[in-house]
């Protein structure tokens, strides 16, 4: 359901709907320094709510949550229910708090970035209606529905209008961003008639009860993203109202405050592991080396599977843009097959011979004995290529909080690389390759160029899950400028991992 | 949530270490071999004509003792050593067209005196399966321009031959050894020699007697008058040895009757009896095995490039039938080093 949807029916049900005030409330209201900020408005919403009962539909909650709103908060929905119930408490209090420091405090200022919807104002004849609800639903464009609350003692001139400004940032910015559910600057303006003027500490009951001599001035701003709350009002308007469900449903509704100060601390750091296999590309120039050991090196290496794993922390700089850096272990695993010639096989064996000593006399002799065979033997050795990098990277992500893609791209920095497994020598023989006996490739192969498209998936209030198809190009070689021949790997891969925020934020 | 975190990083590092141990180092391989290699063939031959691996044999571990020239149109009385000489006429030689041959005509001896010496020239001392003592044997060879020659018709010449001892044994006879191949330069294994008794006139054989050192007996030497070249033997039959019977002995499958010989050596006589193959029950066996002498079992095989030796001494074989034998990789040198101990 809407929040159009909501007002409506909202209004519907309560639009014939009047409650007396209580006696001696306006003594009460009248006695008190309005003049500062008060800290009794939940005191005061509690004496005249404190008895009112209503009953609530089963799926009430859930029809009158936008949709849009409970995508971008589903997390919300992740925690248990204690911290739910926990934070809805915390957000009552919060959000009663706010209003009450709405109504008694601040100016209001307007955001620049706002889209004005102006709702023109009801007739004059339903304005001048004493003790009738004036509820209206003007819509002008696809903008939210407003609806706007009048009581009926509430004095209503015939310019007086209500603006709500549409925070466009507010609408695509998360929750957890904003800070509020609610996507609107609301500016309500009712202007004062040039003949009267009052102020707040000199309200008498007589006037606000005129209609014509209503004065109210109610303005008020909110930017909740940076807590910026200012309004502007004249008091009689609270003293105009009658405090129905209906009214107090609407404060709640359009009062929510979250206030952070998260951009401008910057405090956000993201760890992410993964692991990724890599499929090895390889590219192999002559130096010195004869056709015949390129030929064979050729025949006799097939690339493998291999695999990275490591770490990067992550540093959000702004909403799209983050830098990466960490520590990253790679593999790269090559079949190398050779031919050993003039191998011996030895098999134990029983031969069963008959001997004929004489005819008629034979003689079985079991004999356990060996067969020794010569051949060759076709080996299958695994080439590891082995590095140690820093990845040094930047991200630069769009998407919503829930599904992001990014493109990455950076360098990574070799640390330290070393091999293990045989190599063809120059007279075609296949010689252990190990960190002692490598003459061949390098130790450290410099640095690589990374691209990779990151795709990541929220799947719980603080964990992402992140797929990120990538291309390594090495910039150097990974053989030593006296090897006979030029060796360079490029890697593609998917990392897949996860991608946990240090600070909960 | 740390305690998630830390799981993720259990489960990430456990994953890790999985992946880095199951990594096999080297594989076995795939063992293939070689086709129509030695050591690979374990069949049997049953061609009388000896593979190549019993050839080399005989050719690696038989020597020419003695190797000298001489013009044929002048003849030459030629002293090897003081053991044996041979006077060799004017033209006495002639070649296989039956011309007389005038050039220089090449000598060569092999000498056989120990039992050491039989086994690496691949002859044993029988006659038609009968056991011989052998004092001495030997094999002439004379070869001009690249063919073996023979003696001209009506043409004698003279060998004189003496053991260690400097005596003629008694009933040493001469037995003409009578191959089954042809006759080339070359000394080829024949499995059918046969020591034969000479019983034509093909063979004069009288004692030479000359002076010895001062106060030492007379020397004592065989001399043969013939016109024959190749194998000669002065031997006697050996008849009171005993109890004889039938012998074998089994090898691994990678020895085949194409790479092995098989020898019996008796310890108390110069007397040595090869094992012939014995096709039906791969083994190599004789039947006049000394079953209460003692004796030496040896077999000497060849599989590509590779000697392998295998010897076993037996007090008395009594009533054992069957041996098995596991030649060892060996060297020609050691090879040869140990026959000399038979």
């Amino acid at each position: 359901m809407t929040n159009k949807e909501f007002d409506i029916i909202f209004n519907q049900k309560l639009h014939q709907h009047t409650a007396s005030v209580p006696n001696g409330l306006w003594d009460k209201i009248a006695l008190q320094d309005l003049s500062g900020p008060k800290n009794d408005f939940d005191e005061f919403i509690h004496q005249k709510l404190h008895h009112h009962t209503a009953t609530v539909p089963v799926d009430f909650w859930e029809r009158v949550k936008p949709v849009a709103e409970e995508k971008r908060r589903r997390f919300f929905f992740w925690l248990p229910k204690k911290y739910m119930a926990a934070a809805s408490i915390l957000l009552l209090l919060l959000a009663g708090t706010t209003a009450a420091y709405i109504f008694l405090n601040g100016n209001p200022v307007l955001m620049e970035d706002t889209e004005t919807v102006q709702l023109p104002l009801p007739n004059s004849s339903n304005t001048k209606q004493l003790n009738q609800p004036i509820d209206s639903i003007f819509e002008k464009t696809e903008a939210p529905t407003i609806v706007e609350n009048s009581t009926p003692k509430m004095g209503m001139p015939s310019d007086k209008k209500t603006t709500w400004k549409l925070d466009r940032k507010n609408m695509t910015q998360s929750f957890k961003q904003s800070g509020s559910v609610f996507p609107f600057e609301q500016s309500i303006q009712y202007k004062k008639p040039q003949t009267t003027a009052a102020s707040t500490n000199n309200l008498k009951e007589e006037e606000i009860t005129d209609p014509e001599e209503a004065i109210e001035s109610y303005e008020t701003s909110l930017k909740a993203g940076n807590a910026l709350i200012k309004q502007k009002r004249n008091l009689s308007a609270l003293f105009n109202r009658e405090m129905t469900t209906k009214n107090h449903a609407s404060s709640f509704k359009n009062v929510v405050i979250c206030p952070t100060d998260r951009k401008i601390r910057n405090t956000d750091w993201d760890l992410e592991v993964f692991v990724s296999p890599d499929m090895p590309f390889k590219t192999v120039t002559n130096n010195t080396a004869s056709p015949q050991l390129l030929s064979r090196k050729d025949s006799s290496e097939s690339l493998k599977l291999g695999f990275s794993a490591g770490f990067r922390i992550v540093k959000p700089l702004n909403d799209h843009f983050v830098i990466k850096t960490g520590l990253q272990y790679s593999q790269i695993n090559e079949h190398f097959t050779y031919r050993t010639e003039n191998e011996t096989r030895t098999t134990t064996v029983v031969t069963v011979r008959a001997i004929i000593r004489a005819p008629g006399d034979t003689l079985l002799v079991r004999d356990t004995s060996t067969l020794t065979q010569i051949g060759y033997k076709t080996n299958t050795v695994k080439n590891r290529f082995r590095s140690l990098d820093i990845p040094v990277l930047a991200s630069y992500q769009f998407g919503n909080d829930d599904l992001s893609i990014g493109l990455t791209a950076g360098v990574i920095v070799n640390l330290s690389s070393w091999y293990q497994g045989v190599i063809l020598d120059s007279s075609l023989t296949a010689v252990p390759l190990s960190k002692e006996t490598n003459m061949v490739y390098k130790s450290n192969i410099g640095l690589g160029l990374y691209a990779g498209l990151t795709v990541s998936k929220r799947i719980n209030y603080a964990t992402q899950l992140f797929f990120e198809p990538y291309l390594r190009y090495n910039l150097s070689n990974m053989t030593n400028p006296e090897a006979a021949f030029n060796q360079r790997f490029s890697i593609g891969g998917l990392a897949m991992g996860l991608r946990f925020n240090l600070n909960k934020r | 949530m740390v305690l998630k975190i830390s799981k993720y990083y259990l489960l990430a590092a456990f994953s890790l270490l999985l992946l880095v141990s199951c990594n096999k180092e080297i594989s076995d391989g795939n063992f293939t071999t070689y086709a129509g290699n030695d050591m690979n063939d374990t069949t049997w031959s049953y061609s009388t004509t000896p593979g190549l691996a019993l050839q080399r044999i005989s050719d690696s571990a038989s020597i020419y003792k003695y190797n000298d020239t001489l013009l044929g149109a002048n003849g030459k009385t030629i002293v090897f050593s003081d053991h044996f000489s041979l006077i060799l006429p004017p033209n006495a030689f002639v070649n296989g067209a039956g011309a007389p041959v005038s050039g220089t005509i090449n000598i060569r001896v092999i000498l056989l005196d120990e039992k050491s010496e039989f086994i690496r020239s691949i002859k044993a001392s029988l006659n038609n399966g009968n056991l011989l003592e052998s004092d001495l044997a030997f094999c002439i060879i004379a070869t001009a321009y690249g063919q073996e020659l023979s003696i001209a018709p009506g043409s004698n010449y003279i060998i004189r031959v003496g053991n260690k001892d400097n005596i003629v044994k008694q009933g040493m006879t001469v037995y003409k050894g009578d191959e089954s191949i042809v006759y080339t330069t070359q000394l080829l294994v024949d499995p059918l020699f046969n020591w034969n008794e000479n019983t034509t006139q093909d063979y004069q054989q009288s004692i030479f007697k000359q002076p010895g050192n001062s106060g030492s007996k007379e020397i004592e030497r065989y001399e043969i008058t013939t016109n024959k070249l190749r194998w000669i033997s002065l031997a006697r039959p050996l008849n009171n040895i005993g109890l004889q019977g039938k012998f074998n002995i089994i090898l691994p499958p990678n020895f085949t009757n194409k790479n092995t010989i098989a020898f019996i050596s008796t310890d108390d006589y110069n007397s040595v009896i090869q094992l012939k193959p014995e096709l039906a029950s791969r083994s190599f066996t004789a039947n006049n095995i000394p079953l209460q002498k003692k004796i030496h079992i040896v077999t000497i095989s060849l599989i590509g490039t590779q000697f392998y030796y295998s010897e076993q001494s037996i007090k008395a074989l009594n009533n054992t039938p069957v041996l098995s034998l596991k030649p060892q990789k060996k060297s020609l040198i050691g090879i040869i080093a140990d026959l000399k101990k038979l």
